[in-house]
Formats: structure tokens, sequence, C-alpha cells
């Protein structure tokens, strides 16, 4: 039993000994990636410091806000369902908003703020209703 | 039959050639040209000479009827309209109405002539949620007394509908007479034979799963007991918002199973990523949705939580000092994270940074926490460095690059934020994806794609390469992005490339880029790609996900070596919740190695690890697992392990640096002289 599986073994080293004369060559990244090859000091740490436990001192706070724009995720709100995005931009190209929409799965929208694409051209509330062209 | 596409395609532009169009037709399988249509030749006829299996809808004042001429063709007539309309399409039943497969584009075509410009095709569908409702009119008809022939392509069918029923809607006076429907499925890819094990598939092979996620998938973090963790929180829809309903599910990829989680808070859009000792720090997330005056935007929470994989469970740690919608989430060599960016708690810039001590267990206060106060955006692409400064690659959520060059390298420590150089179109390089590329002992990062939600422009081919152990490191540029085709199989156009594309590092050192789309939340794009970090060049044409995988989807590494792609949220508010499965080229070469030992699970920096493997290997390394949204998973990392062999017995020598593997779980992978891996062991690199 024993024997066989030192048998075995030996079979084994004997086909990972080729194979790796073969590899070495091609595999020598390993040590030349590894952190020996990289030159600067730090890169040798083996530990990273504890967290601070000293307060800093950082700058104060600025007091402007950092404002963004409407439609910032890229959605008009105004139209449709809430879940629904019709885009802040259409693509560049498109040329008329609503066949934009239906083709891509929109069916009329209730107008719930400013008409900013002008989509309701008739007014009834609804962009890219049976009215709308 | 991919002729046949593009002469449908062309077909828009010429009525005349659409005939001809029809002989290859017949050469398709039965099953793709097959006519969905009931009835269509409207020679089943009821007691009262009405097509059966056909039924008109309608509404308002006016007058209107319908039946079939001599010839057969459906007549459908309307006079004194005041108001209202009138249509004729298969009956919204079980049995009439076609059923349909989301994801799936239908062309639809008929022979029409009418009197009246007042004519559209309607579309209706079906889910179990709501019954049947209006969905959409494709276009209008134009008047004509000769027969024509008209055809349209739906948009691709709606995540959970079913059936589809459409016809022509008659809503001014006049006369539509109509014949020759038809409906027949778009598939955009001719269908392949299957891959078999055993046999080559260079291309790798996608899977749909049978069942989907009961979660919307918008966040997925794979725990070290090999299932995933999917946080959707309010799922990106208002009125789960509103009700206060938060879902979370763990999904056992193995059993095919998923374990409900209760979820406090609102955390849709939250940040994520690995502690040490292998739960998932979350946090932020979303304290209300924009309001729609366009007055309010999305506003970030300050709440976090642990995520603990043993009793899958939430329990809550300290607030964040601010509010973060979209914060960044990198793990730090010494197992501390620093979260940055979103909005917050006023839909303002969350300019705060936030730092979470592994030792204390908790976030530490402001005057804790080195300020920089500097706004980073959406999800910030921060990589950590082998020296421990955060890497700043560009890539990011939501319109515009940050001011600058849009990168830089951020040194918590001292404060300092340097700007880097060279990243290609910085404000085009939303929803990119940056990865550091296989071995991380190489320092190097590839930021793939983008595009702007804002300016709607189409997404990017551009990639950059950069090299962080040159002593001024820039960004150089890369081989650019492959294209793909469209839903309805039309190629890319010139120098359309993609957004909300996914990048995961295999074990065999290749990095697979799968998924993403051309717009805002619109159009996907259909193209997946090998890199190879040693040339740096792509193998197109790997196999597609099916799928569409645009905005909130997300691909990431399973310990079986296999890739996992979820999620997707169009424009139209739909969420796919189908669960696709790559399985890479590797997984069809033969047997696999496997580990048949690991002396020990809890690896030290610097120490060599003994494990045995059943056949030689030629190399093994230690891939952490995903905590990825957005196409942003920062701390993905494959760290390459140096070994000595001794027949069956390898010797592996973890690094010694704690910045190249950050503390926590990984999974070593032993992968063969062919590049093909095992399934991964689990094991934890840390302290003692
Ligand atoms: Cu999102």
């Amino acid at each position: 039993m024993r024997r066989h599986r030192l048998a075995a073994l030996a079979a084994l080293a004997l086909a990972v000994v080729p194979l790796l004369l073969v590899l070495v060559p091609l595999l020598p990244a390993q040590d030349e990636h590894a952190e020996a090859s990289v030159e600067r000091p730090l890169v040798t740490a083996t530990t990273v410091p504890a967290p601070p436990t000293t307060r800093y001192t950082s700058p104060p706070r600025p007091k402007t806000p950092v404002l963004l724009p409407g439609g910032y995720d890229g959605c008009d709100h105004a139209y449709g369902e809430r879940v629904q995005c019709v885009p802040w931009t259409f693509p560049p190209g498109t040329a008329n908003g609503c066949d934009w929409l239906r083709q891509h799965g929109f069916g009329p929208l209730t107008v719930r703020g400013h008409d900013r694409h002008g989509l309701d051209t008739n007014g009834d509330g609804t962009a890219c209703g049976r009215g709308d062209r | 039959m991919h002729t046949t596409k593009k002469g449908w395609l062309a077909f828009g532009a010429s009525v005349a050639a659409a005939a001809m169009l029809y002989t290859p037709l017949v050469l398709l399988p039965a099953s793709a040209a097959q006519n969905l249509m009931p009835n269509p030749g409207f020679s089943q006829v009821d007691a009262d000479g009405k097509p059966v299996c056909w039924q008109d809808y309608g509404w308002g004042e006016n007058r209107s009827d319908y039946g079939l001429t001599a010839e057969k063709a459906l007549r459908l007539t309307m006079s004194e309209r005041t108001s209202g309309d009138r249509k004729v399409m298969p009956a919204q039943n079980t049995d009439c109405a076609p059923q349909v497969a989301a994801g799936t584009q239908y062309d639809l075509s008929l022979t029409y002539r009418t009197s009246t410009p007042n004519t559209a095709i309607t579309l209706f569908k079906h889910t179990a949620e709501k019954g049947w409702e209006y969905w959409t009119d494709l276009s209008t008809l134009a008047v004509t007394g000769e027969d024509k022939q008209f055809r349209v392509r739906t948009p691709a069918i709606p995540a959970g509908v079913d059936q589809l029923s459409w016809g022509v809607t008659a809503y001014g006076d006049g006369e539509a007479v109509t014949r020759d429907y038809s409906m027949t499925a778009v598939l955009a890819d001719p269908p392949r034979k299957r891959c078999q094990a055993g046999q080559a598939c260079p291309k790798g092979q996608w899977d749909v799963l049978p069942y989907q996620s009961p979660v919307r998938g918008i966040h997925a973090v794979l725990l070290h007991t090999g299932k995933v963790l999917l946080i959707a929180g309010s799922g990106n829809d208002p009125s789960a918002f509103e009700r206060g309903s938060f879902t979370s599910a763990v999904y056992d990829p193995a059993a095919g199973t998923f374990t409900s989680v209760p979820t406090p808070s609102d955390l849709f859009c939250s940040g994520h990523t690995q502690l040490a000792d292998g739960r998932i720090l979350v946090m932020g997330g979303n304290a209300g949705y924009p309001t729609e005056d366009g007055k309010a935007n999305y506003k970030g929470l300050a709440v976090s939580y642990i995520f603990d994989p043993a009793t899958n469970s939430y329990q809550r740690t300290n607030d964040l000092t601010a509010g973060h919608w979209y914060p960044s989430a990198t793990t730090l060599g010494n197992g501390d994270v620093i979260s940055l960016g979103g909005l917050d708690e006023k839909s303002e810039g969350s300019v705060s940074v936030e730092y979470f001590s592994q030792e204390k267990g908790r976030w530490l206060a402001g005057n804790e926490i080195n300020q920089t106060w500097k706004f980073w955006g959406l999800y910030p692409s921060m990589i950590l460095t082998a020296e421990g400064k955060l890497f700043y690659t560009g890539s990011h959520v939501f319109g515009n690059g940050l001011d600058g060059t849009g990168s830089s390298l951020y040194d918590y420590g001292s404060g300092t934020i340097r700007d880097v150089e060279g990243l290609q179109d910085k404000d085009n390089r939303d929803q990119s994806m940056s990865v550091l590329l296989p071995p991380a002992q190489d320092q190097r990062v590839l930021t793939l794609g983008g595009g702007n939600i804002n300016t709607n422009v189409a997404a990017n081919r551009h990639t950059d390469i950069i090299d962080l152990k040159e002593k001024n490191p820039r960004h150089k540029p890369g081989p650019q992005l492959p294209q793909g085709h469209m839903t309805d199989g039309t190629p890319q156009g010139h120098g359309e490339g993609k957004m909300y594309l996914s990048a995961v590092i295999l074990p065999d050192g290749q990095v697979f880029e799968t998924g993403g789309g051309l717009h805002n939340r619109s159009d996907p794009v259909f193209e997946a790609s090998m890199f190879d970090p040693k040339t740096n060049t792509f193998t197109e044409g790997m196999a597609t996900d099916p799928v569409p995988r645009g905005y909130h989807s997300s691909a990431f590494l399973l310990p079986d070596g296999r890739v996992l792609a979820v999620g997707n949220n169009p424009g139209d508010g739909s969420f796919d919740q189908r669960i696709s499965v790559y399985s890479p080229s590797y997984l069809y070469k033969g047997t696999r190695s496997k580990i048949t030992s690991v002396a020990s699970k809890n690896w030290t920096y610097g120490s060599a690890q003994q494990i045995t493997v059943d056949r030689p290997v030629a190399k093994a390394v230690l891939i952490r697992p995903a905590a990825v949204t957005h196409s942003s998973d920062p701390n993905q990392r494959s760290v390459d392990l140096p070994m000595a062999v001794d027949g069956d017995r390898l010797t592996l020598t973890v690094t010694a640096n704690q910045n190249m593997a950050p503390p926590g779980w990984y999974m070593l992978f032993a992968v063969d002289a062919d590049g093909v891996p095992s399934v991964a062991e689990w094991v934890r690199v840390g302290d003692a």
C-alpha cells in the first residue's frame, strides 16, 4: 500500500520536474513581480501601521456646499412613473423624443412637472400620447 | 441567418425590397420563423362571422365595427368619432394572445390599406402582477388605397411580461383593412451548438439559469461560504421605498436557493467591502428619491451595518459622520476601511472622509479622521496601492469626471492628493470599470470604456493602462475595447464602445470583460472579450451573455471558476432578475487539478504555506472575493503566490506586504500549465 503510494509520488515527481523545467523560464515573473522587484523600500514593509490614535488637525470644512445640477442621475423625473427614467438628454442625433421613447419601451407619460423636452405637444398633460407627434 | 438579419434591417428603408426578403426566411429553422399570431389567416370563424381568437377593444364616443371581408381580411371601420378608439387584436386571454419571452424583440408585420391617417400599431402586455395593460403604440400607418406591407420591430420585452397582444387601432373616421398578421421572435444570435464537456469551447459558454433572483441584484458580494449576498434595498423603486420595503437575499449558487435577509435600511446604492474576518461592511444608502419637480435629488444615509455570513443578518454599527449615497469602500492593508464620495443627507456632494477602524470596531468620529473635504464624486474607484495609497482611477458614476486630470493618488496619512496624468477623455468615463490587473504584484491598472449619462454621448472604446510602480505613474492608452452588436443584431458603429461593463479577474490570469450598454440606461451591447495582461491585448469574440447587462448589473467570479452575472435596470423602470453564468474555455479542457489539502486556513504575511494537489500545476493565486456594484469593485485583486514544488506538495509564499493582499478571506486557486484552474479553497490572510 505504502510502496504503491511512493511509486505514484515518484511518477508524479517525474512528470512535474520536466514540466517545471519548461515552466520556470515562463514563470520567472513570480519573483520579479513580487515585492523584490519593486525597488522602493516602502513596499517591503511587512506591516501596515495600526489605525491612527492621534487626533488629526484637519483643515476647516469649506463653507460652500458641493451643489449638483438637476437631472444628476441622467433622468428627467418630470415624466412618467417614478421608476421610469426619461433621459435628461436624448442621445445625440435623436430626431424625435417620443419615437425614441416608444422604441425603448415607454408608453404615454404623465407630465408631472416642467415639460423640458416638449413631448406633450397638445398640452393634455400626457407626453407622447396619441395627439403628440 | 446573419445575412437575413441584415436584410431585415435594410428593409425599413425600402418597402419594395421586402418581398424578396421572405425567401431566405424559409431557410430558417422552424422555431425562428414561427408565426406566433393566433388564427393568422382568419381561416377559423365563429358563428357571428368573426375570426376566432380575435377581439375588439375600445372606448369613447364613436361608431365602430369590425368583421371579415370576402377575401378574409379584417375590416375595421369608424365614423362619427368625437373621442376614443377601436382596436382589433388577439383576444387578451391565456389561449389566444402570443406568449413572449422577456428581453426578446419581435418582428410584427401585416398587409394593410387605410383611408384614415389616424391608425396606429398598438401593443398590450400581460404580467402576472398587473394582468393586461396598454404598453405602447409603435407606429402609425400612412393612408393608402393599395395593399401595402408594414413591418416593425418591438423593443425588448420588459422583465415580467409573458404575453403580448397587438393590432391596428383606429382613432379617426375611416376604414382600415388588414391581413397577413405575423409575429416572429428576433434571434440576436443564430442558435449555437452547446459546448460539451471535454470538447474545446474557445469562446466559453453562457447559461441563463432556470430561476430568477427574488431580489434586484444591484449589489453582489461573494461570501467566504461560497454564497452570494445580493442587496437591493428599495431596488430603485420609489414605491418600495415609501412602503419601507427593503430587500436582500443570500443566494447559494450550488443549491440554487435564496434565503431572504431582513434589511433594516434602504441599502440601495450603499457601499460595501469585505472585512478581515469575512464579515461585510456596508455603509450609506438611500435616504430619499428625487422629486418630480426636479428640485430635490437623491439623499444619502449615514447608517452602516456589518453583514455576518454566519447568521445571515445585518448588525448596525455607529453612523458615518455624514450621509453617503454611492460611496466607495476600500479595505486597507491593516484591515481598516476608507469610504469616500456620494451624495449626503442634503443631496449635496458628500465631502467627508469616512474611516472604519478594525481595531476599534467602529467608524471614527469626525475629529479622529484626517479630513481633506474633497468631493470625490459617486462610486469613485479607489484602488489600494502597494504603498498604501488610494489610486483614484477615474472610473466613477454619473456624468463628468473630477476636475484636473480626472485621476489621482491620495495619501490618507498625509492628506495629500496628487493628480495623475494621461487618462483619456476623463469626462466620458462614467460607469467605466477599472481593475487592478493580475497579478497584484505588477501594480498595473486597466480602465475600460465609459460614457456620460448627462450628455448621453455614445459610450466609448477607450482603455487606459497605468503602471503604479513607475516613479511618476501615468495612464497610457491601451487597445480599443472590442465591438459587439446591439439587441437587434446591428453591429456597433464607429467609435462606439460600452459603459456599465464588467471586468472580472479569472484564475488563469486573464480578465474577462462582459456586458454593458451604449447610452444612459438604454441600448445594451452584446460583446465579451478576454484581456491578457501579459500582452496588453484583447481576444475578441467571447460568448456573450444572452441577457442584457446595463445599469445596475454586475459580473463576478465564483469559487468554481465560473462567472456569475446579475441585474439590469433600463430606463423604462423594469429590472431584469435573471441570473446568467459564464463557463470560460478553461472549463472545457479536460480534468481539472484539485487542491487535495491545505495545511492551514490562516495565512500570515510573509509565511510559507503547504498545500497538496492531485496533479502538476503551474501556479497558485489568491483572488479576493467580489463586493461589486455599478461596475465598481476596487478591492478586486489576484495575488500571485511564488511556489516551490516537491512532488504533489507545494510550498506557497504569502506576500509580506499587507497592502498587496489586504487581510481577509481569499479564494486559493491552483492553475495548471494549460490555464485550467482548480476549484478554489478558501483561506484567510491576516494576522495570526
Ligand atoms: Cu445606482
